[in-house]
């Protein structure tokens, strides 16, 4: 049985980091698109999968197998954001939403990190 | 696709923005061209924005084509100029010195914009690569 496999926090934090960078092509599709007419910007509802995997009374292996096969979805914004072209992209909301994204990406990344210290202190000193 | 997608579409938009500042340029440079290749005054030109759809719609942009703006000629009176028509008068491009100055700070921040996403997803790559660092 492979230990980081079934290890929640760190199988949790592998997800968000995806649905985090899959946020991350979004945020960069709109920017992409701020000068494209009738562009319609996209986000990535990740938050909610990962909170759907996690509700309810299940048991570990129950929540990891729902955590992994879980699949994020990039949706577009109904509303158009209307300028006088069409243009669907706040450049404003754009840089926003790529500074939280971005502290996010850092956040996950500091505790991966801090995981995999975790897991390699336990090797280092469980034996010799 | 991963963080290197966000590179992908970030470098589109660059690519994208680049061609717009191109045609600027040519458009200012050319604003008192009265004769092109084909005998005729030079024409504004205008580039065209099209999203590009890839994995889940996330494609990016690109410039789907680069069209003359057909509003009217500037109509200006100068009889001994060789182009001008038989009432004396001669047909100068459509091109707004400040519209182009305008549109070039558009682009400029638009791109500025795409060299941001860029540069938040290559440092978060940098930091996921240095957690394989053991």
């Amino acid at each position: 049985m492979d230990i980081l496999g079934t290890d929640l926090t760190f199988n949790l934090l592998a997800k968000s980091l995806e649905g985090l960078s899959l946020r991350q092509q979004a945020v960069a599709q709109n920017l992409a698109n701020v000068n494209t007419p009738g562009y319609r910007r996209k986000d990535v509802l990740f938050e909610d999968v990962l909170q759907a995997a996690l509700a309810g009374p299940k048991s570990g292996p129950e929540v990891l197998r729902t955590l992994q096969s879980a699949r994020f979805e990039v949706v577009e914004e109904r509303q158009l954001y209307l300028r006088n072209d069409l243009g669907g992209v706040d450049l404003d909301r754009e840089a926003a939403e790529l500074a939280k994204t971005t502290l996010r990406i850092n956040a996950v990344l500091n505790l991966l990190g801090k995981r995999i210290a975790l897991y390699k202190q336990t090797i280092n000193e469980g034996g010799f | 696709m991963g963080l290197l997608g966000t590179l992908n579409i970030a470098a589109s938009g660059m690519t994208a923005e680049r061609m717009w500042m191109d045609t600027i340029s040519s458009n200012i440079a050319n604003a008192n061209t009265t004769r092109t290749a084909d005998g005729t005054p030079f024409r504004r030109q205008l580039v065209v924005f099209a999203e590009r759809a890839g994995v889940q719609g996330l494609g990016g942009v690109q410039v789907s084509g680069v069209v003359d703006d057909m509003s009217e000629l500037r109509l200006v009176y100068e009889p001994s100029h060789p182009d001008a028509n038989a009432d004396g008068y001669v047909a100068y491009p459509n091109v707004n010195v400040v519209t182009e100055m305008v549109d070039l700070i558009a682009a400029s921040r638009a791109y500025e914009a795409n060299v941001t996403a860029f540069e938040a997803a290559k440092a978060a790559y940098m930091r996921t690569l240095s957690l394989l660092q053991v």
